[in-house]
Parts: C-alpha cells; structure tokens; sequence
C-alpha cells in the first residue's frame, strides 16, 4: 500500500497569556491510500490541533515548532500561501463536528457544494450537475430538490451528508472527519459512518477520523492512533490494538469502557489529571498517572518503538 | 476575592479614564464657586469679545461675561439633567420593563403599544412636539427627554424578566408563596442589574447631548443660564470676532460625553465578558 | 410573508393614529392662543372672530381633529397660521432640501463605513483597527452642531472654501453633510464591525478557507454578505433619525429644509405646521421600520421562513 501522509516530528505550541502550550510533542504516523485511520484520545490531547495544522488552518496564536508533514510526497509546511488555498480543498477535505455552525446559514446547501466544485474551472452547468451526483453519493434523497434547501431546514444526519459532499467534491485523496459524529445521535451516527465507509471502499479516499469514542474505532477504522497529553503514544491496526494493548493507557482506556458482558464491577476510572502543557513534565507525559510507572518513565521521554505486526507504542516498559 | 475584583476593576483603562473624567465633571460643579474666576453672569461691556488670556481663560463673550466661568458652572447644569433625567428614564423605564417581562400577556402588549408609540419617530424630534407644548425651558426639556427615552430600558428589561421568570429558582420561589412583588423585587430585579448599569451608561451622554442639543435651538435653558447649548448658540453670531465663545463650551461637551462613554464602555467589558471590543 | 407585512402597517397606522391624536389635543387645549400672537393688540374683535373661524379654532375639539384628520389624509394639513400658506405646501417646498443632506448622507454612510469596519475587524487589533475604534468613540460623542461650526469655522471663515450657509449648490452641501456623516457614521462603523467580527470567528468561515476558497471570496462573499443582512437594515433604519436631526444641522447652516422649518414654527407657535412635520416624519418612521423588516426577510432565509409561519 502506499503511503499517503507521513506525519515525522511533528511539534505544535500555542501562544498564550500564561505562557507557551507545548500543544503536541513530537507526533509520527502514516495514513496510507484507501485506509481509515482513526486518531482517539481525550478532549485536549491534541488530536483536533494536529488535524488543523495538517490544513495549515491553525488559530492565529498556533505554529508550528518542528517536524515535516509529506502528503504524496511533499511537504505541506513548506508551500506557499498562495499554493496552500489550491491545496485545500482539493488535496485534502475536511469535516467538522457540528454541521450547522460549520455551513453557511444565508447560502444553499446546494449553492455551498457549487462554490467548491466552481473552484476547478467547470461550466456552471457541468457544477450542477456534479452537485446533484455528489448528493445522490451520500444518499441524500431527492437531490434535485434538496441542492435547494438551507442548512437549517435540514435534519442533523442531512447537514453532515450535505458538508461530507462539499468536502469531496472535488475528489481530494484524504479527508480529514473532526468528530463527525459526536454531535449526532447514535442511529444517526451509524448512518454517517456508512458513508464514510463507502468513502474509502468506493471512492478510494483516505479518512482521518478523529473521536474519542472507540465503539466508532470498531466500527470504522483500519488502524488506530492513541493519544495523550499532545504525544502519541501507541499505533497500530485496530483489532491488534484493541486486542493487544501495549501502552498501560492504552490498556486502561480498554478496561475502562463499559462492556455489557460484565455483569457487575465498579466502572474503572484513571486517577489523576493531565499535566498542564505549558510546563510539560520531563519524561513521559502519562507517568504521573501511570500504575506501572518507573523512575526512568520522569525523567527520559520513552522513544516511539516499532514492534511486531506494525504496532508502535511508546513506553520505557519491556513488552512481548 | 473583592481585592481580586477591584484590580481587574481598576486595570481597564476604559473605566480608569472614565471614571477620571466623570470625577473632574463633578469636582467643577460642586466647587464652581471656588474654580470660576468671575461670577457667570457677570456683565462688562468694556471687556467685551476679548480673546483667551490669563484673566479670562476662554476669552470673554459679546457681553463680556467670562467664558471660562460660564463653562465652569455649565457643569452644574449638565449632570444636574443628567442624573436627573436617567433616573426618571430608570424608574419607569424598568418598572414597566419588570412588568410587561414578568406578567407577560395583555400587560406586556399594552406597555408594547405605549413604548411602540415613543419609538414611532426619532427621539429629537419627539422631545421637540413635547417642547412645543410645554413650553421653553430647562425643566420641560428635562421632561421631555425623560419622556422619549425610558423606552429602551423597557424593552430590555422586559426581554430578561423574561427569560429570568422561566427559570426554576423563581417557580421554587412561587411555591414557597412569594408575593408576586416579593418576586419582581427581590429576584428579578437584581439580576438585571448588569443591564441597567450599561444602560445608564448609555443614557447618561445621550441625555447630555439632547439637552444642550435643545438648549442651542433656544428650546431649553433661557439665557442668562449658563447651558453650554445655549452659550454655543449666542457665539453664533460672533463666529468670526470671537470664534471662543462658541469652541469652549462645545469643546467641554466633547470632553464631558466622551467620559462617560469612556467609563461605559469600561463597565461593558467588565459586567459583559462576551463583549470584547 | 405578505400577512405579516400588513400586520406591521397595520400596527403603524395604529401608533399613527394615536399619536396625531395625543398632539392635536394637547396642542389645541394648551394656554397662548396663537390667533392672538397673529393679530396683536390692536386688532379688533370682530377681526378676531373672523381669524377664529377662518381657521376653525371656533368649533368643538374633537371635530377640529376629525376635519385634520380627514384633510390629513388627503394630504391636506391645514393652514400655516404664521404664513397663511396652506402647511403642505410649505413643507414639499422644504422636503427636497432636507432629502438631499439625508439621502447623501446616508449613501456617504453606508459606502464608507462598510469598508472601514471590514478592514478593521478583519486586522482586529492593528494600528489601524485601534484608530478606527477610538476615532469612532470620539466622533460619536461629538455634539453635532459644534461640529457643524467647527467646520464654519475652518472651512467658510478661515479658509474661505465653503459658503457659510444657505443653499447655493453643490458646495453648499458639502459641510452639512460632512457634519451630518461624520457625527452619525461612527455608531455604523462601531456595530458593522462587531458583527464582522463575530462573523469572522463562526465555524463556517474555517469552513470555507478548508474548502479551498481564496480570502478575497471568503470575506466578500461568506462574511460580508452575511454581516451586510443586519447592517444595511440598520442604515436604512437610521434614515428617519437623520431626518429628524436635520433640525440641528439646518439651524447651523441656514439650510432651506424642513428642519429648519420645524424649528422656527416651534419657536413661534405655529401648530399646524409642527403637527404636520411631526406626522410626516413618523409616517416616515413607520414606513422605514416595515421596510426594514422586509429587507431583512429577503436577505436572510430563516427570517424569511420564520415570517412565513407567522
């Protein structure tokens, strides 16, 4: 398979009035062609941040500090301005949490969709016409009708499928899902995922889901990154992951996932708090809360390692 | 914490300066017989259109008054309409903002029509038809300003009380059997004080302006008073001699307002977080 | 949509009436009898009686309203008891003066300001916007008619390029509405660009950069165009306020306008005159408040269809 994006070193910080948010630390991974990769962790770990800079659409006050980022082999960091508007949109789509802050409220769902496809130099005809295709490819019904209709006249499921066609549109290898469906309800969030799915299996696009539920890692995902605290600290296919955890948060993040087999039990929770970024701890970012914690793990940040079946983890921890 | 509260209070420069101004408006009106050189009505045709000098700071006028003096016991005027008309606005402003908002229904559509009709045509020229018939003078302008402005404060306040009535707190207070005035005055009201604090500083130049906008048409403040309106207004004539008589006054309008928008938009940022400039 | 536009027309012609009706019997039972002012001292009664029944004052309140009213609609307001000239004809005579500051002022308004405040919220927090933000705070507590001789006096007296009053022509216009727009662009300025602003952190316009589109498109066309829909109906609101403050701005410059009349008619009690400016200008209000409503319905589809369930 080849490989798509490849995320080496990659380091974000944040200005503040407190001080500089070392956001995300030294980040690596692949997504390669047709694969659903999901990237999970906690709300501000960091996962949403990197998403953005992959767009290089980070808030004013964010930049990023180290690291290179290849989609098809170049590195986005280093295009122009001017090159980045042609890049986005085009090279990679992105999609966001809640559909009705996210799309136009005065423009046309349709008229929204238009806008991106106008972008390539097609007749206004041709657009249309491309705009009532790319619908019916999210099965939305009555496509005719509804390129007519307004973010707010449609339900929650229909404004996600409607910014799901704007954003492939134009057929960008990878699109990048930011919680998708979190604001959703659940019978809902299955229908959303459908699409995604088809996404990859039909339309040969690369999807960077980011959540923090793993019942929609199971569901979707090919392979899976974890993160903590700005680090990612464990990657691999999703079954390998979910059955053979390596990272001890990986592990507890596992075991603390309610399962309707266990009868009975208290529901596991993970003691303590993230560190404050500004001043990160030296050495790993989870010891303070690490059941396994040694004294090597505060003092030396743990190295990204490779282990069998494409499972990387990083943890000072000896490991089968 | 109130240590905390007072520095965040203090460090807006907005409200810093505001107040500074506000403070030295005040100082002038309550000490002008002690910082005006002359009395304002003082009358000296030998001295007449003289310029500014060190005897009479904004020169003198066609009278040979002392324009500096004048101007100094302006100030008196000014926040005298100033309080007095926002708190006329105050009072009824809120009190049918509380009602029409708590009691909602016939109540709310009557006092909608009455402030419908003070909002029909611009608020000068309302307060003008008022003037006209009642008569020229500080005290009716006074009225009349009251009179076309307290409608902004209701409409607010009836858009909280609403909102305000609807929470649960205030149906635990029903069952409990507040009286219906217990409720209004002791829970409703006092969570709109963070509006009416921004209204006032909203009124407060508004009413300035006004005033002496009707002064300088001759509708407010009869001369002799000092009202900066009506002073500008006598320098009219006198433009190209004595172009002072008319700066002065005017130049202590822009100062004086621009206090208190100063000092409003600094209590905006600190009542309303959400407000960043 | 049309219903609730009745409804708003309906509701005005309401408030109208009202009102007219509030000011002719306060104006009419007030002490002073203007007939007196006319005839002075020296007429004789008999001259009085005749002044009395030329202009009806001798019949009962409420007739004389209804005859207002009736003639009102016709568009007939009475006779000026000053001028003995029948009162709308005195004010059409004066009605193109006062549009002529208004409407350009207005236009001037609208053109300038939205540029302004899109630049500065867009470079928020730049020299530039800090300007604009203080510049505006300062001319918005600007005394109109001190401004108004501000300008007499730098550009009529000192540098003699203005005339200093009256009507001549197009420089006659020039410092009354710079007056005008100065002291009455700064509230447009400070509010488009609060709106810009928020508009600028709405999650569509990340929306729009991740689709692709370039900046110029996305502040004409996403944020613009969206902060145009509550901006354009807040100057076109503000039509009637600058009519109604025209008063000021022509006692300044001796602009042959309706404000001018309606100040020199309040001076000298000429009622009918007064009541016939005052319910034109609220006519006028009224009119610009539904057509307001309407421009926001046809700008913004959820207006539109919330209307539409009303």
């Amino acid at each position: 398979m080849n490989t798509l994006l490849d995320v080496k070193k990659l380091s974000i910080d944040f200005k503040t009035s407190n001080g500089i948010v070392k956001a995300v630390e030294d980040v690596n991974f692949k997504i390669n062609e047709k694969e659903i990769f999901a990237l999970v962790g906690e709300s501000g770990c960091g996962k949403s941040t990197i998403a953005f800079s992959l767009m290089r659409l980070l808030a004013k006050n964010g930049m990023i500090a180290d690291g290179n980022i290849y989609f098809k082999g170049k590195d986005v960091l280093k295009l122009t301005e001017k090159e980045m508007f042609s890049f986005r949109g085009k090279e990679i789509g992105m999609i966001f949490q809640n559909p009705l802050d996210s799309l136009n409220p005065v423009m046309t769902v349709g008229g929204q969709v238009l806008e991106s496809l106008l972008l390539d130099n097609i007749t206004r005809e041709k657009a249309w016409q491309k705009v009532i295709e790319v619908f019916e490819d999210v099965r939305i019904p009555d496509s005719k009708e509804r390129i007519k209709s307004y973010p707010f006249e449609l339900s929650g499921g229909m404004r996600q499928r409607a910014m799901i066609s704007m954003m492939i549109s134009r057929k960008p290898l990878l699109l990048i899902a930011d919680e998708p469906t979190t604001a959703l309800d659940v019978t809902i969030q299955a229908q959303i995922l459908k699409v995604i799915k088809r996404l990859k299996d039909e339309f040969n696009t690369s999807v960077l889901l980011i959540t923090h539920d793993f019942g929609v890692v199971a569901e979707t995902a090919d392979r899976i990154g974890v993160m903590y605290a700005g680090n990612l600290v464990e990657m691999g296919e999703v079954f390998e992951v979910f059955e053979n955890p390596l990272h001890p948060y990986t592990k507890l993040l596992m075991q603390a996932l309610p399962t309707i087999s266990k009868k009975e039990g208290r529901l596991v929770t993970i003691p303590g708090m993230v560190p404050n970024l500004i001043n990160p701890p030296d050495g790993c970012r989870f010891s303070n809360r690490c059941p396994q914690k040694k004294d090597i793990c505060t003092k030396i940040k743990p190295d990204f390692k490779e282990y069998p079946q494409e499972h990387y983890c990083s943890c000072h921890l000896e490991v089968q | 914490m109130k240590k905390s509260r007072m520095k965040k209070v203090f460090s807006n420069k907005y409200f810093v300066v505001g107040l500074l101004i506000s403070l030295s408006i005040i100082i002038c009106a309550i000490f002008a017989d002690v910082i005006a050189l002359h009395p304002y009505d003082e009358i000296n045709l030998i001295n007449k259109l003289q310029k500014p000098s060190m005897t009479y700071y904004f020169g003198t006028d066609m009278y040979g008054r002392c324009v500096f003096s004048r101007v100094i016991y302006g100030t008196r005027i000014v926040l005298q309409v100033g309080f007095i008309v926002t708190a006329i606005q105050l009072l009824i402003g809120v009190t049918l903002g509380l009602l029409s908002g708590y009691y909602g229904g016939s109540v709310r559509r009557i006092i909608s029509f009455i402030t419908d009709i003070t909002w029909s045509m611009p608020s000068i020229v309302m307060s003008l038809a008022i003037v006209t018939i009642l008569g020229p003078s500080l005290t009716n302008v006074v009225i009349a300003i009251a009179l076309v402005g307290w409608a902004q404060y209701t409409k607010i306040i009836s858009a909280k009380a609403q909102t305000l009535k609807n929470l649960p707190f205030i149906d635990a207070a029903r069952v409990l059997g507040e009286s219906d005035f217990n409720i209004i005055t002791k829970y409703i009201l006092p969570n709109t004080i963070n509006q009416i604090i921004i209204l006032v500083t909203l009124t407060l130049p508004t009413a300035v302006l006004s005033t002496s906008s009707l002064g300088f048409l001759g509708l407010g403040a009869q001369p002799p008073a000092p009202d900066w309106g009506v002073i500008l207004a006598e320098g009219i004539k006198f433009l190209r001699p004595a172009p002072w008589i008319s700066i002065a006054p005017g130049l202590s309008l822009l100062f004086v307002v621009l206090g208190f928008n100063i000092l409003g938009e600094g209590l905006k940022e600190i009542l309303d977080p959400k407000y960043g400039s | 949509m049309l219903e609730y536009v009745i409804k708003r027309l309906l509701l005005g012609v309401l408030i109208l009436l009202s009102l007219s009706m509030l000011l002719f019997a306060i104006m009419h039972s007030m002490p002073g009898d203007p007939i007196q002012l006319i005839a002075g001292d020296r007429t004789d009664p008999q001259k009085i009686i005749e002044l009395r029944t030329k202009f009806g004052l001798d019949k009962p309140l409420y007739i004389q309203y209804f005859k207002w009213l009736i003639n009102a609609l016709k568009g007939d307001f009475g006779l000026s008891i000053l001028a003995s000239q029948p009162v709308s004809e005195l004010i059409m005579s004066r009605f193109k003066y006062t549009m002529m500051l208004s409407g350009v002022s207005v236009l001037l308004q609208y053109l300038l300001a939205i540029p302004i405040a899109l630049f500065a919220a867009f470079k928020k927090d730049s020299f530039f916007d800090k300007v604009t933000v203080y510049s505006t705070i300062i001319l918005w507590s600007t005394p109109q008619f001190w401004l108004g001789i501000l300008l007499i006096l730098l550009f009529a007296i000192k540098i003699p390029i203005f005339p200093i009053s009256g009507y001549s022509g197009f420089l006659s216009l020039v410092l009354p509405v710079a007056t005008i727009t100065l002291t009455n662009m700064a509230s447009g300025i400070r509010v488009t660009r609060s709106e810009i602003v928020d508009i600028l952190n709405e999650k569509y316009v990340i929306t729009a950069y991740a689709k692709g589109l370039n900046e110029k498109t996305i502040l004409i066309k996403h944020v613009l165009r969206n902060a145009l829909i509550p901006t354009t109906v807040m100057f076109f609101l503000s039509i009637p306020w600058i009519i109604g403050g025209s008063v000021i701005v022509e006692r300044i410059f001796a602009w042959p306008g309706m404000g001018y009349l309606l100040w020199t008619s309040i001076t000298k009690q000429d009622y009918p005159v007064v009541q016939g400016i005052v319910m034109i200008i609220a006519l006028l209000t009224v009119i610009s408040n539904t057509i307001g409503d309407v421009i926001v319905a046809y700008l913004d589809p959820r207006v539109r269809k919330d209307m539409e369930g009303v």
